[in-house]
């Protein structure tokens, strides 16, 4: 068993288009949800989104490879050429295939799918453009990665809606600790703001039409966010020969399916997925002193959330931060945990926790500390990531400062 | 017919960012640097602009040379205007 550190951080999200911006913009309390631009807003009930801002794919990347990809797999390129460059790690030949690229994604290239199929069902086209396939595949993101990069260990993605980059980073994660693999890029990736996916949340009616506000009465819903958060994992002992730059240590990954209901969360199957969490790092409740909660702002997460909290970590959920940063970056969710992954590495580095934005009061059955509004200065040892997902599947990080 | 050749040249100038002096009708796609990937993309382009079907028979894994493509193209855009 080898201890597991994270080496690398890249990310784009609605907050910024490097890690660095994204973790300040959630220190700092900034929203990056805004009335949506890739979509009509008038055809939308809930115009909000998370998009990202001032991106240019042309900036990043040359256009044969634009033709090859969905924005998905762009967010996921830029994401993740900054995360390598970050760890200043080179896959040589050695390396290169003992290294893993895993992602998680919600659900691939829809940008593609609904542009195209719009082009052949509504628009009367009689062909479609010969990459269409490529560029929807699920797994094209990790694949465009290995090829960028040239890691030629095991590549593909996880699937598992609003857990997968927490499934993919857990994946990743136990794949380097147990001596597999030296080094693993992992995070996951989403960029389903669509005209089709905006309708299909809202007929769910789990969508705020006006702001996210995660734990408190008057909250409506999530809002659509879009994003990639991409890290490098490494072992401890490969990190400090070589003189990197640690951010935190991957400490636990627990997981739990509910297997109870395609979309009510369960607070039995949540507590189970922290438990394990904290059970896989050898930590006890007491060595939190974060959580990032996955915390949506639909009326079922949150106070099932607080819940789970309350049973896995007793008495301790009382006295500990725990803020949900999709009230600033949206829910992105096969990219949620690997954006929350980040913004958690900010509060360890940085001895701040982020807040929960647009706050108002707690809602029935909230009745924790969830930062409200403010970031807050507190000495970060180790904190919990969590991420639940529609059809029952818990995923929960466990993260430790490194001194 | 010149004009037609020359908007497929610049359809492959532009697909396979070649050079538009340097494909010639005598130029192999592989001196050329244009793989089946590329061809593929081409060949979308071309049946865009020319409202074609290109079929495997006509044009694939079998083309060789610039020259073969453009024969194909305009024997299709011919028989099309007939």
């Amino acid at each position: 068993m080898h201890r597991v550190v994270i080496t690398g951080v890249g990310c784009v999200s609605s907050l910024g288009l490097t890690a660095a911006e994204h973790i300040q913009a959630t220190r700092e309390g900034v929203s990056g949800l805004a009335t949506v631009t890739s979509v009509d807003p008038d055809k939308l009930l809930a115009k909000m989104a998370g998009e990202l801002k001032n991106f240019d794919p042309a900036d990043y990347l040359d256009r044969k490879t634009l033709n090859m990809v969905d924005r998905v797999a762009v967010l996921a390129l830029v994401a993740g050429a900054e995360a390598i460059a970050d760890s200043g790690l080179t896959f040589d030949d050695e390396l290169s295939e003992l290294t893993a690229v895993i992602l998680g994604t919600g659900v691939g290239g829809m940008k593609t799918v609904d542009e195209n199929f719009h082009r052949l069902y509504a628009e009367g086209a009689t062909r479609l453009h010969p990459f269409v396939i490529p560029k929807l595949m699920a797994n094209a993101a990790a694949s465009q990665l290995t090829m960028a990069h040239g890691i030629k260990g095991p590549a593909y993605s996880i699937a598992s809606a609003c857990s997968s980059a927490n499934h993919a980073i857990g994946d990743a994660f136990g794949k380097v600790r147990s001596g597999q693999m030296r080094a693993a890029v992992t995070g996951g990736c989403e960029s389903c703001i669509t005209y089709g996916t905006m309708k299909g949340w809202e007929a769910l009616r789990v969508v705020a039409p006006d702001a996210c506000r995660p734990f408190s009465k008057d909250r409506k819903g999530m809002i659509l966010g879009e994003g990639a958060g991409i890290v490098v994992l490494e072992r401890l002992e490969d990190a400090q020969a070589r003189g990197a730059k640690i951010y935190a240590e991957l400490a636990g990954f627990g997981m739990s399916s509910d297997a109870g209901d395609l979309v009510q969360p369960s607070a039995d199957g949540a507590a189970r997925a922290i438990r394990g969490a904290l059970r896989d790092a050898g930590m006890n409740p007491e060595d939190i002193d974060y959580v990032n909660a996955h915390g949506t702002g639909t009326p079922a997460n949150d106070p099932t959330e607080t819940e789970a909290l309350k049973m896995a970590l007793g008495d301790h959920a009382r006295k500990i931060g725990i803020s949900s940063t999709k009230s600033m970056h949206g829910h992105a969710l096969g990219a949620a945990g690997a954006l929350e992954l980040i913004a958690t590495l900010g509060a360890l580095e940085g001895s701040i926790v982020p807040p929960t934005i647009t706050f108002t009061e707690a809602g029935d059955g909230c009745d924790l500390d969830y930062v409200p509004n403010v970031a807050r200065d507190v000495s970060v040892r180790a904190a919990l990531s969590n991420s639940f997902a529609f059809g029952g599947l818990n995923a929960v990080l466990a993260l430790r400062r490194f001194d | 017919m010149a004009d037609t050749r020359n908007k497929i040249i610049q359809i492959i100038a532009t697909e396979c960012e070649i050079d538009a002096a340097q494909i010639v009708p005598e130029a192999s796609l592989d001196d050329l640097g244009i793989s089946s990937v590329d061809l593929v993309q081409v060949m979308f382009q071309i049946e865009e602009e020319f409202d074609v079907y290109l079929a495997d028979e006509e044009i694939g894994a079998d083309t060789e040379s610039v020259g073969q493509l453009l024969d194909a193209v305009e024997k299709l855009i011919a028989a099309k205007s007939t």
